[in-house]
């Protein structure tokens, strides 16, 4: 979602939950990295999402905490992972990224399997607070 | 096969943990393929989720199991289409989608 895309979703969602519900937003923080049991052998990259809709959707939750339509209450990080028995399932599943990655997808080919890719990852419960 | 996610549940215990959705009427935003959505319908008394990505929602309705079934309700819609009667959720998820 873009950025004022997000504050409109935040802002109808937040009349459709009852006053003093909850808000759950769980998202990544980074882009994905790519690890053998040899080490780190790249990172997916997602420019767009990590230098444009990531700190666009930041902003516009923090935008709608300033509007008093939520609160933080708590807040936790963590990585996700996930495995790959093979490098042609791990291609095949980040195909659209990978197509611009040529030289991540050569050493993807090249590496002995199994693979596992990380994210970190952010959980925040807001309040949902009453329209003043 | 696809990538088996966070098989260990990291995720699934966070959620537990910060926010239990123990008999909430739940309203997921960006639900995909139902990953997040069969986690936490357990739990929950029942779930809207949504996402307008129309072939990974009819991914998730072939994923559903019988028991998830009556509480899980999936449609082909953005966040901001969701169109209910006001105050009709417990809690909002916006499983990663903003």
């Amino acid at each position: 979602m873009l950025g004022e895309g997000v504050v409109h979703a935040l802002r109808h969602v937040h009349g459709l939950v009852v006053p003093n519900g909850m808000l759950v937003d769980v998202h990544p923080t980074t882009e994905e990295r790519v690890e053998t049991r040899c080490g780190p052998i790249g990172v997916i990259e997602e420019p767009e999402w990590i230098d444009v809709e990531l700190p666009n959707a930041e902003a516009a939750l923090r935008r709608t905490q300033r509007e008093g339509l939520y609160a933080l209450e708590a807040e936790r990080e963590y990585d996700v992972l996930t495995y790959f028995d093979s490098s042609g399932e791990l291609i095949e599943e980040k195909r659209d990224l990978l197509e611009s990655q040529p030289a991540l997808t050569a050493r993807i080919e090249a590496a002995a399997p199994p693979f596992v890719t990380s994210m970190h990852v952010v959980l925040r419960r807001l309040r949902v607070l009453a329209r003043r | 096969m696809a990538g088996r996610i966070d098989p260990v549940g990291v995720e699934r215990a966070a959620l537990a943990e910060l926010a239990p959705m123990d008999g909430l009427r739940v309203l997921e935003i960006g639900c995909g393929d139902g990953r997040l959505t069969f986690q936490v319908a357990p739990a929950a008394a029942s779930i809207l989720a949504v996402d307008p990505d129309a072939e990974r929602i009819e991914e998730a309705r072939r994923s559903v199991s019988a028991e998830l079934a009556e509480k899980v309700t999936f449609a082909a819609q953005a966040a901001t289409e969701v169109d209910v009667p006001r105050h009709s959720f417990d809690l909002a998820l916006f499983s990663w989608s903003l």
